[in-house]
């Protein structure tokens, strides 16, 4: 029989399907592109304008001279490396310690426990500071007024607007509970046998504990510090709200208030931020080198036999336990419950000093009410958006051998090393410059865009990882039966993935919800959400609304975590 | 071969330095169970994927019912959805969020199929399986075996042209293995299947085939039937991936026509080897070595005496119940015979082991 060449109708109409594919990857590449490299390249675009306004662009070195010249602005980033040395020296320890015992001993309610520091992950920072000003503020704070009870103290002894208040406050918000939450799995994953062929060999616990648990956990260690480092290269409201009245700032204080002053110093603003860009990247290339090669060396998830008896030590091991995490969960929230209670909190001396009003007028108030509506778009458009986005960037990265899905992968990484603030300017800068974008500013749809951004590493890693383990073969026994690549995508990748996805749009949601750094440069007063008014009422030191707001924050990301755990998603983190 | 359903054509693939496929060609015809055998990384899988179209290749090309469905030169890749075949795969891909009625119907949906038309036949697919009692429960509730079973139910549904099975057995136990091999028989048969089978086990592949392609290192070694490949290898490779091979080293000795005197080495004796049609006996005085099966060799009491037998001493039993491994010293080689099950009480006896002439295949050292 005569050879039957492919027509070339259905060869164009191969080259079709694998189109529509390629189509859909390049709108994602330069939809991320868009999102993620533009706002940084007009960052460090703008840190060489020496015009005066930022729409006469006129290229000059005049704010880096400014920027490495004036000690209160590189000061900014020395601060900011002294509080992450202070805050992480102190939570390491402790957190290695609870996640040892949490992982390995029999300390009593340990899965009680466990869920307590996954409270604290959720709790807003703003919330858990705003109870500790309560407690430790210098003036009214009630563990000050107590303490001048005992004789011979006059003064209060604590103030919570100083470096070891603003490190006190970091270590309630949630440098321990993520450290907590990250290590105890790790520690729990660890192969006993590894432990007890040391013991078997003759090691002693003490020994075994150096020479074998330590270093086999070290690379964890080491990547969790950085995680931490990176993490506190982003912070950015506590020090905002506890930092100014002792003229304190962080660099990502500093640039915001440069930006917010009048006139805004965008110029030094932009170098500034490109400055801590500098200090950053290098700590998100190390950490991604040493994840990576953690999976040749990851531990195996062998069942370990007996947890280490604490014998005498377990009770008080487990008070000691409850009380950093009641600390960290009850006691701030209790004291933001009471002042939101109070005609004037810490007064209650006051004859009635409890009263509803704060509630009724907070609730009453028409900024509120918006902000709740500004706060809901937001964080439902956030969730429904990340979860399309990132599932696209997940699959493509995962699952195709398109050249620039290396490029797309690095895209993703970039917002987990861009602290949120600093996003914020560079979309501040998209959105105000270019006559295209320009009506879009002052609309949620931007804010919804600042909190997709960054939720986008953590979300797309999640599903990344969910879809490495989803087996090629799933998908391939699709498409041999007949189904394009598009419906393969839709009625098997998707619906397979659902559980992954919904976990990651209610993740997205709650830190949408409570997110101030990312949205603080960009909101409006028309677009407020919530936590941007309890960081205004904060500031401005209207303590009890500040509390009400807070209440319904902290509902919103806490309540919706308890929700979602109740209805059975694995809600979390993952190393 | 004008028959033939799949035509593969000197298919290359490389990665890197690495040849995963050199020169890989053979055809199918209708109806044939033709297997692809070798030990993991042979390239066996690689080539079963290319003509499902999830793979492509760097050279060659790939033939459906004479219409090319690959081609490397002429860069022609019709996608997998296109190319009408059925494919089982190793871990089953059952897709967890369907029931088992929704994973065999899958294939049919996406054709628009009337909904009575899916209904019935996913039912008849089913029943072949023998798993319409299974019809709503969640597939990824079903063992094993059950799986396997959707997966072929659902391979089947839309009729495709080829069958394509990619170490379909490999993840069941033993037993269950044996069962659903003979299942796979006999559903090929009653179906007239053509089936695409890719496998490490040799006897799974020398029991389900009409032709077997055993490939090492990228290559094909050797097409043909089952007891071809088994009684005639043409290579080292093929001899000893099919089963067990006894080689005795020696020298030529008299030669006579086709046939020749072999003196063993360290004196263990001689044999007389017949070489195959249309090959040459080696020169008088050449080394070589004299293979053959183990079950072709006798073990008997009796003492010397005859062509082709060999005497030695029983060094190690290894009782199996319906059989007596045996390890025979004859001079300086050790040579495995299956004994019956009485042999079990033979250790360091002297016996007598009769090699069938038939059986002697003649090898350059």
């Amino acid at each position: 029989m005569a050879e039957v060449a492919l027509s070339p109708h259905s060869g164009s109409r191969t080259s079709r399907l694998f189109e529509l594919r390629t189509i859909l990857f390049t709108i994602v590449l330069l939809v991320t592109l868009f999102l993620v490299l533009y706002p940084v390249l007009l960052i460090v675009l703008y840190s060489f304008n020496a015009g005066e306004a930022r729409a006469t662009f006129e290229f000059g070195l005049e704010p880096w001279r400014y920027a490495l010249s004036d000690p209160s602005m590189f000061g900014t980033i020395l601060n900011s490396l002294k509080l992450l040395v202070a805050i992480h020296g102190i939570a390491l320890p402790i957190a290695v310690a609870i996640s040892w015992v949490l992982a390995r001993t029999d300390i009593p309610w340990r899965h009680g426990l466990e869920f307590m520091f996954w409270i604290s992950f959720f709790l807003p920072s703003l919330s858990v500071t705003l109870g500790w000003i309560m407690c430790l503020d210098p003036q009214y704070g009630l563990f000050n007024k107590l303490a001048t009870l005992l004789p011979f103290v006059e003064e209060g002894p604590f103030n919570i607007y100083s470096f070891w208040g603003i490190v006190w406050a970091h270590l309630g918000a949630n440098s321990i509970a993520l450290k907590v939450m990250l290590l105890t799995p790790t520690f729990r994953n660890m192969d006993s046998s590894l432990e007890e062929a040391s013991r078997v060999a003759g090691a002693g616990r003490m020994t075994t504990v150096a020479r074998i648990v330590v270093p086999a956990m070290m690379p964890a260690l080491i990547a969790i510090v950085l995680m931490a480092m990176i993490r506190a290269m982003q912070s950015f409201e506590i020090e905002l709200v506890l930092g100014p009245p002792f003229e304190f700032f962080i660099y990502s204080t500093k640039v915001y208030s440069l930006i917010a002053q009048e006139p805004p110093q965008f110029g030094a603003a932009s170098a500034l931020a490109t400055l801590g860009l500098a200090v950053i990247l290098p700590l998100i290339f190390a950490q991604r080198h040493l994840t990576l090669r953690r999976q040749y060396t990851t531990l195996t998830g062998k069942l370990q036999t007996q947890p280490v008896r604490l014998g005498p030590w377990r009770l008080p091991v487990f008070f000691a336990v409850l009380t950093v995490v009641l600390l960290l969960t009850v006691v701030p929230l209790v004291f933001v419950a009471l002042a939101s209670f109070m005609k004037l909190f810490g007064f209650f001396n006051l004859p009635d000093p409890y009263t509803l009003n704060h509630w009724i007028i907070v609730l009453r108030d028409a900024v509120f009410v918006k902000g709740l509506w500004n706060t809901l778009v937001m964080a439902v458009g956030a969730g429904f958006f990340s979860v399309i986005l990132f599932s696209l960037i997940a699959y493509f990265t995962v699952r195709t051998t398109f050249r620039a899905r290396a490029l797309l992968d690095f895209i993703s990484w970039l917002p987990f090393a861009v602290p949120g603030l600093l996003f914020g300017v560079g979309l501040l800068y998209v959105f105000l410059e270019s006559p295209l974008f320009r009506p879009l500013y002052g609309s949620m749809f931007l804010l919804v865009l600042a909190t997709v951004i960054s939720s986008m590493t953590l979300g797309t890693q999640i599903i990344k990882s969910n879809m490495m383990q989803l087996g090629h073969e799933l998908e391939e026994a699709s498409r041999v039966t007949g189904a394009t690549w598009w419906y393969t995508f839709t009625r098997v990748v998707l619906p397979i993935m659902m559980p992954v996805l919904l976990l990651v749009g209610v993740m997205n949601f709650i830190s949408a919800a409570r997110d101030v750094a990312s949205v603080a440069l960009i909101a409006t007063a028309e677009t407020k959400t919530l936590a941007l008014l309890q960081l205004d009422f904060m500031v401005e030191g209207r303590t009890e609304p500040a509390a009400v707001v807070s209440l319904v924050v902290v509902a919103m990301s806490t309540g919706v975590a308890l929700l979602a755990r109740a209805l059975g998603l694995r809600i979390g983190i993952r190393n | 071969m004008a028959e033939s359903i799949v035509e593969v054509r000197s298919l290359s693939k490389s990665f890197g330095a690495v040849n995963a496929l050199q020169d890989v060609s053979f055809a199918i015809g209708k109806g044939e169970v033709f297997t692809l055998l070798g030990p993991s990384g042979c390239g066996k899988s690689t080539t079963l994927r290319i003509v499902a179209g999830l793979e492509d290749a760097s050279g060659g090309e790939v033939r459906l019912n004479g219409r090319t469905i690959f081609s490397a030169e002429e860069h022609i890749n019709l996608p997998p959805e296109k190319r009408n075949m059925g494919m089982v795969f190793q871990s089953y891909a059952i897709w967890p969020h369907m029931t088992v009625a929704e994973n065999v119907a899958y294939p049919l949906k996406l054709r628009r199929l009337p909904r009575a038309e899916i209904r019935e036949r996913v039912m008849t697919a089913l029943r072949l399986v023998d798993l319409e009692a299974q019809a709503d429960r969640d597939a990824p509730k079903l063992s094993g075996g059950q799986q396997q079973r959707v997966a072929l139910a659902r391979a089947l549904v839309y009729e495709p042209e080829v069958l394509l099975l990619d170490e379909p057995l490999s993840n069941l136990d033993v037993k269950l293995r044996e069962q659903m091999r003979f299942e796979l028989k006999v559903l090929q048969q009653r179906l007239g299947l053509t089936l695409i089978y890719v496998t490490h086990d040799q006897s799974e592949a020398l029991s389900l085939s009409d032709r077997i392609a055993v490939m090492s290192q990228g290559r094909v070694e050797q097409i043909g039937a089952p007891d071809e490949l088994y009684d005639r290898p043409r290579t080292e490779f093929v001899r000893d991936f099919l089963g067990k091979t006894v080689t005795l080293p020696g020298r030529i000795g008299a030669v006579n026509g086709a046939s020749a005197r072999v003196v063993l080495n360290g004196g263990a004796g001689d044999l007389v080897c017949t070489a195959p049609p249309g090959m040459a006996v080696p020169a008088s005085g050449s080394d070589v070595k004299v293979a053959i099966r183990p079950e072709r060799i006798a073990l008997s009491l009796a003492g010397p005496g005859g062509d082709n037998r060999l005497s030695g001493r029983v060094e190690t039993v290894l009782y199996q119940g319906d059989r007596t491994e045996c390890a025979v010293r004859v001079g300086g080689s050790l040579i495995t015979v299956y004994g019956p099950p009485e042999a079990r009480t033979m250790r360091d006896r002297d016996v007598g082991l009769v090699l069938a002439p038939e059986a002697l295949t003649l090898w350059p050292k």
